[in-house]
Formats: C-alpha cells, structure tokens, sequence
C-alpha cells in the first residue's frame, strides 16, 4: 500500500511540476481524496508527519510561476523593471511564502499529514547565476515526496553559506538568505503537528468512513476558502502591497503574513469542531 | 555630433544550426525613429533581446558587442533601465495584476512616472484600469502596456511588433501619438515590424533584416523607391 502511495504521489507531483501554474493545487484536492480513500485514517506513522512538516518547511511554491520561465530565467518583463534582481527575489519569495504558508500547508496537514501519508510540499526555489555572477533567477527546484527523491536541479540551494545568507554576489549584493522562507512556515507547520496530532489523528485511527467524507468535507471547504483567501492575495494585490518592502524591513512581512496564515488555519479548526466530535461518536 | 543611443557591432547569434544573426552592426542615435523591417524569423526580436542584454549573443569576440547608452548591454542598471522602455510581442508586464496595480509598482520604481500622464492614456483609451492583464482583449492589453510604458517618459522606446493585435483606430492614434512624442521629445525609438504599409508614416529611417544580415540602412527622405520595392528587392522578390 506504501509503495503504492509513493507511485501515486510521485506520479501527482510529476503532474503538478509540469503543470507549474495555480491550478496545480487541483492536483492536491485529487490527491488528497485518492490518499484518503486509499488510506483511510489506517497505519498513522507519527515518524512520517514529523519529517513530512521538517520537509515542509523548505516549501516556497509561486515563484516559478511568478517570476520565471521554465527554464530558470526570469522573465523578460521583469529583467526590464529598474530595480536590483536581489530586490525583485525578495519581493516574490516572499509573496511564494504566503502562498506555501497557507495552502500547502493547510492542504498538506489536513489532507495527508494527518493521516500518516508519504505527501509533503515542494520547493520551487533555486538559485542561477547569470554570466557576470548576479544571481538570476530562483525557480525551479523541487524537494518532493518520502520516496527518497530529494532533487536539487540546479546547485547551492542548501549549501551552508547560502543559507545563512552570507554569500555575496561577485557584484557585491548579499544572497537572499534562504532561512528568511522557513521561519512562519516552521512555525505554522510545527503548530499544525501538534494539533493533527493530537486532535485530528487520533479520531481518524478510530473512525474509518464517517471521518473519512467529514475530512474530505473539511479539507474542500478548507481549500476553497483558503484558496480564495491566497489566491487574491498572491495574484494581485498582496504582491504588490510587497512592493513596500523596498523601503521597509523584511521581517514584517514574513512574520505578518506567517501569523496570517496560522490564524487562517486555527479559526478553520476552530469552526468545523463539530465534525470530528461528530465522528466520534459515531463509533 | 550626434550621440548613439544604440550601438550593435558585428552581432552574431547561432540557435542550433540556424545563424539568427550574422555579423549584425546597426547604430541609432539620439532622437531617430528607425523602423527595422524583416521576415518572420529574420532576427528582428533577436536583435532587440541582444540589445538589451535579455539574450547573450556568441561568445566573445566573434559574438560582437552591443551598447545601450554608450553602456554594454550586459551591464545595464536599473538606472539606465529607467530610460528605456520595451514593448515587445511576446511579453506583457505581470499579466495577473490589474492595471491599476502595475501603474501603482511603477509609480514607485520609475522616478519619471508621471500619473497625469497615465490616467490620460486609460480615459483616451478606455482602459479598464481594475481588469487584470490577462483578462484584456489583446488590443486592449498592448494599450494598456502603451500607456504604462509611455507614462514613465523614456529616452529610448524599444518596440517589437508594437502594432499587434490592435484595430485600425487605435494602430492610428498610437502611431499619431509615437510620431509626436518623437517630434516633442527627441524620444529615440526602434521598432521592428514586417508590415510595409505602416513605415513610411513613422520611420525616418528603414534597416531591412534577411536572415540576421543587414541588406538594406537608408533614410527613407534618402529613398526614391517605395518600401516595398525595397523590400521585394533586398528579399529577391520579383517586382
């Protein structure tokens, strides 16, 4: 049944990677109901969240398709805009924060985390290097399922100077620093553990097919107001609201939209309750 | 003497087996508006990418070299990257944001955005300013980047295809617009194109592009025959 899992995860995330566009997060509402239908609530490895949540942590989907073509580059019409590409990274990675911190991981908590399954977020960010060392473009990369794939296309990525952020371009600019994406999102993540872990998980190792529909209720009703929530956000609106941030310092935004996303999470928990209270006593 | 807005020596590019240009030089100064004319596939948006440093040509020194203010095209900054404005066929600035948005981004990185300006352009035009890029007609979308580029007032307008998409009043209006912008302001501007009809009206001066040669550079004041003899000529067309 793993094994199997591991092919269907594989094969969604093939999917998702090729796809590279916001309606990718379909794939995780297909994904989530075939996991759960498979699955069922059985055999929770609490092993599988916890490093499922660590892997979550390096997850920064949107900038892909936010700032680059496929291939790596940035898109011409940013390489136009009159500001320092270390500028324009900070201002979409932070914007794919967001868009990670909320739908992956509401999506992934509540949809596979929680059940023990082999399913975790992705990366898209990886750093190039244009001909005169003045870092390019961050896109592309992708740290994917419990299967033991841990692609890193490109280079550098976890590299340690990197990701303390001490590295600076042959032009002298400083490398975003990578840990600025995993902190709100550890936080929501680590949050989210504990309250699949001991609320949700335990109701779903008892109750199979009621919990089952109740969860797949949920996680719809989740998506879609989370969805919404994102999606307006990272379309429009909140990008360019981030257009501030090259004024003011970085960590507000990070830390705002991080809470944000926490606050989203928990009242969604908060409202639907009665679902899994509900369930148990169906038993 | 006349300062060279942009400066191409001997360009070489090579897509697989294809010679996108070949030995390509082309100088445009201060306040031309040059019209760079071609075949579909005959290096017109090459060059343009080369230009602006988007696109590296071969490597060093059979590449050649390109400049952009008397700057090499790889090197340009943002500071010089606030003087040029590009519109090109395949390229739209952040297609999911409302206009109104992307005119609220620029206003905050291009020191000459002039607001009047703009909401000028979106009541001409009709603009929708709230819809989001992607959801314009194509005609609307190629105003809507007129407005947003012609609103920070660049010294050098770099356009691919500009007249794309866009019915016959609004191809009017903005050629209207182009040609006096040039005139008030000594704007420089190259524009590429494979429509013949629409070049005499604007161009002072026609570069004719085969197969990422130059064939043809001559003022069109300087001309006697019509653009498209020209033109069938350097192609090998029968007249």
């Amino acid at each position: 049944m793993r094994n199997k899992n591991i092919y269907i995860s594989g094969t969604f995330f093939f999917l998702k990677n090729l796809w590279f566009a916001p309606s990718v997060n379909f794939y995780y509402i297909l994904f989530g109901i075939v996991l759960l239908i498979l699955k069922g609530g059985q055999d929770l490895k609490h092993h599988d969240i916890l490093l499922s949540m660590f892997l979550l942590c390096f997850s920064s989907y949107g900038m892909g398709r936010t700032i680059c073509d496929k291939s790596g580059m940035i898109l011409s019409c940013f390489r136009m805009l009159p500001i320092r590409t270390e500028h324009l990274i900070r201002l979409f990675a932070l914007s794919a924060l967001l868009y990670s911190a909320t739908i992956q991981t509401v999506l992934t908590a509540v949809l596979g985390l929680s059940l023990g399954l082999p399913f975790i977020g992705n990366a898209h960010i990886t750093f190039t290097q244009s001909q005169d060392g003045e870092i390019m473009s961050i896109a592309s990369g992708y740290i994917t399922d419990l299967s033991g794939r841990i692609e890193i296309p490109y280079h550098k990525i976890l590299e340690p100077s990197l990701f303390f952020g001490i590295v600076k371009t042959p032009a002298g600019y400083p490398v975003f620093p990578f840990w600025w994406l995993i902190l709100p999102v550890l936080c929501a993540s680590l949050t989210f553990y504990f309250i699949s872990s001991h609320h949700i998980a335990p109701v779903l190792q008892r109750n199979n097919h009621p919990v089952v529909w109740n969860f797949i209720l949920l996680s719809i009703i989740a998506l879609l107001i989370t969805g919404l929530i994102v999606d307006s956000f990272s379309d429009s609106k909140m990008v360019w609201a981030l257009r501030s941030l090259l004024d003011i310092h970085l960590w507000i935004i990070p830390a705002l939209f991080g809470s944000l996303s926490l606050l989203v999470i928990l009242l969604l928990l908060y409202y639907y309750r009665p679902i899994f209270r509900g369930a148990e006593v169906i038993k | 003497m006349c300062q060279i807005t942009i400066k191409a020596d001997s360009l070489k590019k090579i897509y697989s087996s294809t010679k996108a240009l070949n030995n390509f030089s082309l100088e445009v100064r201060k306040g031309e508006f040059v019209a760079l004319l071609g075949a579909n596939g005959a290096g017109k948006s090459t060059f343009i990418r080369i230009a602006l440093g988007l696109e590296s040509p071969e490597a060093p020194p059979e590449g050649g070299n390109s400049e952009i203010f008397s700057i090499p095209s790889i090197s340009l900054q943002p500071s010089d990257l606030q003087k040029i404005g590009y519109i090109s066929s395949d390229m739209s600035p952040v297609p999911w944001a409302p206009v109104c948005d992307i005119a609220d981004f620029y206003a905050s990185i291009y020191h000459k955005w002039d607001v009047q300006l703009f909401e000028n352009y979106i009541r001409q035009w009709s603009l929708l300013k709230n819809k989001k890029l992607k959801d314009l007609s194509k005609g609307q979308r190629r105003l809507s980047e007129f407005a947003l580029v012609l609103s920070y007032h660049p010294e050098l307008l770099i356009l691919d295809e500009p007249f794309d998409g866009l019915d016959a009043v609004n191809r009017i209006n903005l050629q209207k617009i182009l040609k006096e912008l040039q005139k008030k302001t000594q704007v420089t501007i190259l524009y590429t194109t494979h429509v013949l009809e629409e070049v005499h009206k604007l161009a002072d001066r026609l570069v004719i592009i085969r197969e990422g040669k130059k064939v043809y550079d001559q003022p069109l004041k300087e001309s006697t025959e019509s653009i498209e003899v020209i033109f069938r000529k350097h192609y090998g067309m029968a007249l």
